[in-house]
């Protein structure tokens, strides 16, 4: 499919970064009127070629999902087969009969007396039973389908039809909706309220950038994931999808019985826990240590104690410890992503012009701030999705799995010691605003230039440490 | 409350204009959408000689959408399960506007004289109708002595 679209991007003011978007990324950005008329020309242009009119054409688009090669291949295999099938299904319709004006008569639907629309399909009802259909299927039903009213009669209305009697801009979002969902070269962006359509320059790109500054990946049209392949997200998110609700529960609301390892729930406040039959074994535990509530805990409160893992556990509960153990890890850094967004936002609105008024250093100087936690949150992104490639090497890869746990761990200890060093500075940047220092102003100017340069080590490192395991991952020297 | 539109009016007139055989509709005088309804089990079924009150309920946005039907008698039908929810397809994704009461109502009726083990709704009926027809008719005959009749 060739899509060319006119270069007009009138969006007034946004238009010169639109521009530097398109030549940077190799993106195109669309709103949905191109998207739209890039329909019409399609429509326009199969019609000539089949000699249909635009309804049929438009019809048998939508019913093979807007692909016109598939429609050309398949009406010259067998036009009459074709049509006289599609017929049947009351998808090919002959329109001709319809007449919107000067038929007079009883709507068999309200039961009023007025003027009628007859429709190809010789049915006649009027205006405003017509309209109130359309609007339904196309509101509240998101559909681009309507049939007649009569029951039985599988007649479909014409889209000339549909978009006449429903608000122009809901018809247009939802056709547009359709044929980007479609089409394998448009993708809508992903970021809240953005109604962009993405269009990359080579179907070849995966990482795409919108002018929201929202980044995604063009084929799953999910977050960015890496180092994680695609299809490992695509087998994850499923993996979550299936029984995410319940295993959250039961990891943020249970413990599990020490005795019978199955998991209890805490119904009361307090920290003793009974593991309650029949279903349960009938020992009693402490909330907080998982220790047998006797004889310890029995006379006064006591569980500073530090608990090891129980080797011999079931395989059963061990299949599903293992996917919890990497399902609240990647929960946790999704967590800790979105808490350094919101430090980010933090540095640029408040700690830079904190640290100008206080040691009186440039945007420049502090510059850094912001790009150690950029750097941090590419980090957790990718420790994020480290634990799901790290669950399916677990499984089947013992070998790769040793060596890929080892550049995880060092990949996250680089990442934590970044965190750590971060929110210390922070906190203390926080600080300035209500408390003076004792020390003589260049003494802390001096500390603050330590501290930055602990930080940018830090934030090296951890650059490094990500690297070595998305190369390690993207050389199949793990993950194949 | 809001008027009744005249579909509604015209409707209520001819289901007592022309009865059908075996139903009787009495439209409740508070509320001109909501209708009891008493349909008459059909001859040669299960059901026969049992009498089964059923409340019809018409949407806001009638006859856009499809009127809401209940049994108030208990029955022992596949389509029909124990809270009198009916399973028929008129009632759901095959309304069409131009449908009526009258034609949901016929439908119902049908329904009692053919019942379809195949979209069952009462899961341990249709079960027993596949399974050992004799039997499930036997249960349903007994329920309609039960629970059906007149008093």
């Amino acid at each position: 499919m060739q899509l060319d679209y006119p270069n007009e991007f009138d969006c007034d003011n946004d238009s010169v970064e639109l521009e530097k978007q398109f030549s940077l990324q190799g993106v195109e950005i669309l709103e949905i009127r191109d998207v739209i008329q890039v329909i019409i020309k399609e429509v326009q242009e199969l019609s000539e070629e089949l000699y249909f009119n635009e309804d049929n054409t438009f019809e048998l688009l939508m019913h093979y999902n807007w692909n016109r090669e598939d429609v050309i291949q398949n009406y010259f295999i067998n036009q009459e087969a074709l049509l006289a099938e599609l017929k049947a299904k009351g998808i090919f319709n002959n329109h001709e009969k319809i007449i919107y004006n000067g038929i007079k008569g009883c709507c068999q639907v309200c039961l009023f007396e007025g003027n009628l629309i007859q429709l190809g399909c010789s049915h006649k009802f009027c205006q405003s039973c017509i309209e109130q259909t359309i609007k339904q299927r196309v509101y509240e039903d998101k559909y681009l389908v309507a049939r007649c009213l009569q029951d039985g009669c599988n007649y479909r209305l014409p889209f000339s039809m549909l978009k006449k009697y429903s608000n122009a801009q809901e018809f247009e979002n939802l056709l547009c909706r359709r044929f980007v969902d479609c089409s394998r070269y448009l993708a809508y962006c992903t970021g809240v309220d953005c109604n962009k359509i993405l269009k990359p320059q080579y179907t070849s790109v995966k990482e795409v950038t919108c002018v929201c500054q929202n980044k995604f990946c063009f084929y799953c049209k999910e977050d960015l994931h890496p180092p994680c392949p695609c299809d490992l997200v695509k087998k994850w998110l499923a993996e979550i999808k299936k029984d995410e609700a319940n295993v959250r529960w039961i990891v943020v609301n249970t413990k599990s019985c020490p005795f019978c390892k199955k998991p209890v729930e805490r119904s009361e406040g307090c920290n003793y826990m009974m593991c309650k039959p029949p279903g349960g074994c009938g020992k009693a535990f402490c909330y907080v240590c998982s220790q047998p509530w006797e004889p310890d805990h029995k006379d006064h409160f006591k569980c500073n104690k530090y608990v090891a893992p129980t080797a011999n556990i079931e395989k059963e509960k061990e299949v599903l410890q293992r996917y919890n153990f990497y399902y609240e890890r990647f929960l946790n850094s999704q967590a800790a992503k979105e808490k350094a967004m919101q430090r980010l936002k933090q540095i640029k609105e408040q700690y830079i012009t904190s640290i100008f008024k206080h040691y009186q250093f440039t945007y420049q100087d502090s510059q850094f701030l912001e790009e150690a936690m950029k750097e941090l949150i590419q980090s957790r992104v990718v420790l994020k999705w480290s634990y799901c490639i790290g669950y399916y090497i677990s499984k089947t890869n013992q070998q790769s799995a040793k060596l890929f746990d080892h550049y995880q761990d060092l990949f996250e200890h680089a990442c934590e010691t970044l965190a750590i060093s971060l929110i210390k500075l922070f906190d203390e940047i926080e600080k300035l605003e209500y408390t003076q220092s004792e020390k003589p102003i260049h003494e802390q100017k001096k500390d603050f230039v330590e501290k930055k340069e602990r930080i940018q080590n830090a934030s090296q490192k951890c650059c490094k440490m990500r690297q070595n395991l998305e190369t390690a991952i993207y050389q199949g020297e793990i993950y194949k | 409350m809001a008027q009744p539109t005249p579909r509604i009016i015209k409707e209520t007139q001819n289901l007592a204009k022309d009865k059908v055989q075996g139903i009787d509709v009495t439209p409740d005088p508070q509320n001109f959408k909501h209708f009891y309804v008493i349909i008459s089990g059909p001859p040669n079924t299960p059901y026969e000689g049992g009498v089964f009150d059923v409340e019809l309920l018409l949407p806001d946005d009638y006859p856009m959408s499809p009127p809401k039907c209940v049994f108030n008698t208990k029955i022992y039908h596949p389509n029909i399960d124990n809270l009198g929810r009916i399973c028929l397809d008129v009632l759901k994704d095959k309304w069409s506007p131009a449908l009526q009461i009258r034609s949901i109502l016929l439908s119902i009726q049908v329904l009692l004289s053919s019942p379809n083990p195949d979209d069952p709704l009462n899961n341990e009926a249709a079960n027993q109708w596949k399974t050992n027809e004799g039997q499930a008719l036997m249960k349903a005959r007994e329920y309609t002595q039960k629970y059906a009749k007149k008093h």
